[in-house]
């Protein structure tokens, strides 16, 4: 019998690159969740000694806590009028054909293409001359803009591998086009819903530099917290509040593997 | 027997008895509420108990920080002339250029800021454009466990005990612009002629571990031991000290090269009394002095400071002032993205 070699081989490297790559992206998180806990005034790798007195601080730093909070508002809002947005373009542009309809499509993932810096000074100018600038409204409006394209991909490819035979069988049974929308259509997609969400919210929440343009006193996002506060302070408070972030991210996927299993969604 | 008038006077009378506390305290800047561009972090916390909080209970005024980067905010209120988000923005010498030449600074004259008499003479870099509150300077800094031979000036960076081991700011930040041009003039070169630095660059070339924009990096560098030489702006050298770190601080023999931050009122503001009381406030003592004392860079008024940490602040004082080189900011800005292209294709 031939040898198996290349295909050992193979076995093997692909196990070291993917043990490579799990490293890899796991490594940050962990020098941040150990710098976190130092007892030392340095944001130092590995901590020296064990404490949890940056977390201590970090909770007592209203500026951190209120950043965070607003990050959450301004995440859910900008997911929530997203996945709304984007549902009604991606089902519009998957079940009709329509003039111009290429062009939407491309229009819907253009701010993809744009510098996310030109995009924000031109909506800075824009939502000024029409009387939101500055406003909450503004900066949602932006946030909606950068994580619409996200979810209208998602969404369309969600939609494109639906079977519509379940829905041609719920109109058979005469069932009206917005109750097969409810019944059949809304929680077959469900997935895809809750992965287009995951994207908005996660884009949303980590932008910096629409945020920058578009905030204003008293709606600064986390990560502009962060990023001003590192310009002048350097330590292990930004750890302890890092893996604050990384926390909640963890709870959320294990919410979503809850609910819809992790391998629908993504 | 009590009327329905009497006890309606009665009522009133003691209405306004109740109030009239309220009319005595009524204050300039009652509901005035100013907005600034943090530098965020420990910046605000002092600003806000040096200046927002003690004006809040004098004059009744608001004051609000929206951290976002200097550079941002200079932007934004560039793109947006009629209705500018801030009243004062908070930005670095490079930054002042252009909001002077887009018209958005309000001089600041004495009779209306008259703390401004307090500054350190000669020491505004742009006329009555901007109020400098605080002095950056590049120094040398090294791990004095790593590397026993004192260093002394950026040329000493070049040394062959180094190799491997030198960490510095690239041209985007402007910690590098600084150290280029102290290369340059003490190499007989200046801001017209900078190839003298970039000979001098070369020589360090083969000693450099790393160049980067980011000054975090930087002290991630020098914290980690990856890097055991370099340039750093003094407060944060300072800062590194104080968190126990080995890192020495060293006045660079080549000269102080520094940047100053300003205050800088904006033109078109709704409220101009309120911004020139903020401003007053700012340059006094206690705020200058409180700067100085956390970050440890240099003040720009004729504060006192005990002598602790006086000694700690390479620009402290008149003394101080006149190690300081001047610069032209305007024409660096000119230059800097022709530097910037040369020294990336030079270090590369």
């Amino acid at each position: 019998m031939k040898s198996q070699w290349p295909d050992r081989f193979l076995a093997v490297a692909g196990v070291l690159t993917q043990s490579l790559v799990y490293i890899t992206m796991l490594l940050p998180p962990i020098i941040v969740v150990g710098a976190s806990l130092t007892a030392g005034n340095s944001m130092v790798f590995p901590p020296e000694g064990l404490s949890l007195r940056w977390y201590h601080e970090a909770f007592q730093n209203t500026a951190f806590m209120n950043a965070f909070v607003m990050s959450l508002e301004l995440g859910f809002a900008a997911m929530f009028l997203s996945l709304a947005i984007g549902f009604a373009g991606a089902y519009g542009m998957d079940r009709y054909r329509f003039f111009g309809r290429e062009t939407l499509r491309a229009t819907a993932l253009s701010p993809l293409i744009v510098p996310v810096v030109v995009l924000g000074i031109g909506l800075l100018q824009l939502l000024t001359a029409i009387g939101f600038g500055q406003t909450f409204f503004g900066l949602l409006i932006g946030h909606v803009i950068i994580t619409l394209p996200y979810v209208v991909r998602t969404l369309t490819t969600s939609l494109a591998l639906l079977d519509r035979s379940y829905e041609e069988a719920a109109a058979n049974l005469r069932a009206a086009p917005h109750v097969v929308l409810r019944r059949v259509t809304l929680p077959l997609l469900l997935p895809g819903f809750l992965s287009a969400g995951i994207f908005a919210f996660v884009i949303s929440f980590g932008n910096i530099t629409l945020s920058i343009f578009l905030g204003f006193a008293g709606a600064e996002t986390l990560p502009v917290q962060i990023f001003t506060y590192v310009e002048h302070s350097y330590d292990p408070t930004l750890a302890a509040v890092s893996t604050m972030v990384i926390v909640l991210t963890v709870i959320i996927m294990l919410a979503i593997e809850r609910i819809a299993g992790m391998d629908k969604v993504l | 027997m009590q009327t329905r008038r009497t006890f309606l006077v009665s009522t009133v009378a003691a209405g306004a008895v109740l109030a009239a506390p309220a009319i005595v305290r009524a204050k300039p800047f009652d509901n005035v509420t100013l907005t600034l561009n943090g530098f965020g972090g420990d910046f605000d916390r002092i600003m806000k108990e040096t200046v927002a909080d003690p004006l809040k209970a004098e004059t009744g005024l608001d004051v609000t920080y929206a951290p976002g980067g200097s550079s941002a905010a200079v932007a934004k209120t560039i793109a947006t002339p009629d209705n500018p988000p801030f009243d004062i923005v908070l930005c670095d010498s490079p930054s002042v250029p252009e909001l002077i030449k887009a018209d958005m600074i309000d001089p600041v004259t004495p009779d209306k800021v008259p703390n401004v008499a307090n500054l350190l003479p000669g020491l505004p870099e742009f006329g009555q454009h901007g109020v400098p509150f605080m002095i950056s300077s590049s120094v040398i800094t090294y791990n004095t466990e790593e590397t026993q031979t004192p260093i002394a000036s950026y040329a000493d960076l070049a040394r062959p005990d180094l190799e491997g081991r030198v960490a510095l700011f690239n041209l985007e930040n402007t910690g590098g612009v600084l150290y280029l041009l102290a290369m340059a003039e003490a190499n007989g070169g200046g801001i017209d002629n900078i190839d003298p630095a970039f000979a001098a660059l070369e020589r360090i070339k083969p000693n450099i571990v790393t160049l980067t924009s980011s000054t975090v990096s930087l002290i991630q560098l020098f914290e980690q031991r990856e890097a055991t030489a370099g340039a750093l702006w003094n407060g944060r050298v300072f800062a590194m000290q104080n968190a126990g770190q080995p890192m020495a601080m060293v006045a660079p023999s080549e000269g102080i090269y520094s940047l100053m931050s300003y205050y800088n009122p904006i033109k078109g503001t709704k409220h101009p009394e309120a911004v020139a009381t903020y401003l007053n406030k700012a340059l006094s003592d206690e705020a200058i002095g409180a700067i100085a004392n956390f970050f440890r860079y240099g003040p720009t008024t004729t504060v006192d400071l005990p002598k602790a940490v006086a000694d700690t602040i390479i620009t402290f004082g008149p003394e101080g002032r006149a190690k300081i080189k001047t610069l032209d900011w305007t024409k660096i800005a000119e230059k800097r993205s022709g530097w910037i292209e040369r020294f990336n294709r030079t270090m590369a």
